[in-house]
């Protein structure tokens, strides 16, 4: 049960920016982005950003991790742009989005989970006099972390349950059982918030 | 520690539960029927089958459940009209620690019902809890990794930091090993609060005062172990 | 919003990102891996309707956003939003939103075909739609090619819609109460 984000634990000078600076940044930087279509701005932008991989202390395999994913999507869109317009077109647009990629990576790579949930959450308490709730919003968030792996394990039981009964779990089989209990605890987990004095209004 | 052992006395001595007239309806059901009981003991226990309202019962105590006929008073706060202060005063141990376990980390569900107070009190609370109960090396430690036997200690501690005066314990002890449960025997002999239980575990109730057999909704027995534990084997056998 | 309703929230939220965990749905003769994820999505505008359904997946985002690995294979993090398939998650909330409103328009007027013609509305309108706008303006394709790109997913979304349906149909008859 894997809900433990991606940042590692290095430090560098990346890692100890203010996380709202890096988000800023990173917006910034990538809304540029879409609005430049000059080849040479853009391989600059890429080169910077290979740079702050290796100013933050990672290897290429970090690098190649990032968009291992997506490399096959890159291949098509630069074939496809080869055939219907230039090459030109195909580096922009494929080099473009592997730099925004990157650069959104490294932010989650230097930026534990927590404090980014604590700087989102800061900009909720200025959403305040639109009617946002910054208590509730980090109660919905820290329960649905909570709920994460119990759902987990609920799925793993099923899943044994229906083997040891001959038949392997399909995706039906494996979500009925998850969403009753769901429904079912949904009540419980209510009434403990409401015991344990949780102030509505708060 | 003597310093609170006097405000819990103190405390201990002037609650008084009492329930009036009191039935409970769920759409056609009647679970409890016509109660009329004042509760004033320090260690309560309701025993009764599966299904025989000892759940509904308990729940009534802190006002999760309202009566649908007469009143329940905790220190003369009515459940239905002061929820919150009743709540306040009676913490409430749920059966599955996981559905009482609200936030990802130990060191914030415990912090969960005390974040109005000063950082100090929470800090001093927290602290004091954890050590209590041996689980201070497990502050920063993720819920889910934790064992049965841990969870269901950090759910009681929960509620201890909230230092209500009654503690209600819902089958506190179902989902554990024998280690566990005479761990969680321990520690309850060893509260100054309240506590009112529901238990199967009929070991578990050998020092409290006083216990009620419920039976299809209704209080068929009410007195001392030594009288109503003989009853309840019989009445099962 | 009452606590009840915070908690059904993050049940669902929680329920998103656990279908995630579950192998990619197989779609027979389409080589394209199709994720169990868009049933939570779903289900959640079947239960929670509109309002709650579309917290439902921004609490999701927002966790993916601050970086919890919570899409099939451990992707995550607030790249994905800038990455190809950034439309089709905003659109998650979109579709959950939908099927939650046409669900709670025609509470009264349920049939099976109704319920067909919503789950299909909210994930091809509500899903489909931002997501074929964004990779259209971010690969540099035009909407048309983007689109007939996407007939790929329709029978893996025949597939879901179908689960989905039965799923509903099951939990009517284990939890009559749960669906109003």
């Amino acid at each position: 049960m894997k809900i433990i984000a991606d940042h590692t634990l290095d430090t560098s000078f990346i890692h100890g920016l203010w996380p709202g600076f890096k988000l800023t940044v990173l917006f910034g930087f990538n809304l540029f982005l879409f609005f430049i279509n000059r080849l040479y701005i853009i391989i600059t932008a890429l080169v910077i950003t290979l740079l702050l991989y290796k100013v933050a202390g990672f290897s290429s395999i970090r690098i190649w991790q990032k968009v291992r994913s997506v490399w096959v999507f890159f291949a098509v869109l630069f074939v496809f742009h080869l055939f219907f317009s230039s090459w030109q077109n195909s580096l922009i647009v494929v080099l473009r989005l592997a730099s925004l990629l990157l650069l959104a990576g490294l932010f989650t790579l230097t930026t534990p989970s927590s404090q980014i949930m604590e700087t989102l959450e800061r900009y909720f308490i200025g959403l305040q006099s639109f009617g946002a709730h910054p208590a509730k919003i980090s109660l919905a968030l820290s329960l649905t972390l909570r709920f994460i792996p119990i759902l987990g394990q609920i799925i793993h039981e099923v899943h044994e349950a229906q083997q040891a009964r001959g038949s392997e779990g399909n995706i039906m089989n494996m979500t009925m059982p998850m969403i009753i209990r769901t429904l079912k605890i949904s009540e419980d987990v209510a009434s403990a918030i409401e015991a344990r004095c949780y102030d509505n209004d708060a | 520690m003597s310093e609170k052992h006097v405000i819990y006395d103190d405390m201990s001595h002037k609650s008084t539960i009492r329930l009036e007239n009191v039935s409970v309806t769920f759409e056609k059901y009647t679970v409890l029927h016509k109660l009329n009981l004042l509760l004033d003991e320090r260690l309560i226990a309701v025993i009764g089958a599966n299904g025989s309202g000892k759940s509904t019962f308990v729940r009534l105590l802190n006002g999760l459940v309202l009566p649908t006929e007469g009143n329940v008073t905790i220190n003369g706060f009515d459940t239905r009209r002061e929820g919150k202060a009743v709540r306040r005063i009676v913490g409430f141990v749920f059966q599955n620690p996981d559905n009482q376990i609200i936030m990802p980390t130990v060191e914030e569900d415990i912090t969960f019902g005390i974040k109005k107070l000063k950082k100090e009190e929470i800090e001093r609370r927290i602290e004091e809890t954890l050590q209590r109960y041996g689980l201070l090396s497990l502050r920063k430690k993720r819920v889910h990794l934790l064992s049965g036997g841990q969870k269901q200690l950090l759910a009681i501690c929960g509620v201890l930091v909230m230092e209500p005066h009654t503690i209600i314990l819902d089958e506190p002890t179902t989902q554990l090993d024998l280690y566990n449960r005479k761990r969680i025997a321990e520690i309850i002999d060893n509260l100054e609060q309240r506590i009112i239980m529901t238990s199967h575990d009929l070991l578990l109730l050998k020092k409290f005062e006083r216990i009620l057999v419920l039976h299809e909704g209704h209080l068929i027995y009410d007195a001392s172990p030594s009288d109503a534990i003989p009853f309840y084997e019989r009445l099962m056998a | 919003m009452t606590i009840k309703d915070i908690v059904s929230i993050a049940l669902f939220a929680a329920i998103i990102a656990t279908l995630g965990l579950l192998p990619p749905i197989p779609v027979p003769i389409i080589p394209v891996p199709v994720t169990a994820q868009t049933l939570g999505v779903m289900l959640a505008g079947v239960f929670l309707g509109s309002i709650r359904a579309f917290y439902a997946v921004l609490v999701f985002l927002f966790l993916l956003a601050a970086g919890f690995p919570l899409l099939p294979g451990g992707h995550g993090g607030i790249g994905v939003f800038f990455g190809p398939t950034a439309g089709y998650l905003i659109g998650w909330a979109l579709g959950a939103w939908l099927i939650g409103l046409l669900y709670e328009i025609f509470c009264n007027s349920l049939t099976s075909v109704k319920e067909i013609i919503f789950l299909f509305l909210g994930s091809i309108i509500g899903i489909y739609c931002p997501g074929i706008i964004w990779l259209s303006y971010e690969a540099d394709i035009s909407i048309y090619q983007v689109c007939l790109a996407n007939l790929f997913f329709i029978p893996g979304d025949i597939i879901k819609v179908t689960i989905v349906f039965f799923i509903i149909r099951r939990l009517r008859k284990a939890l009559p109460n749960a669906l109003r």
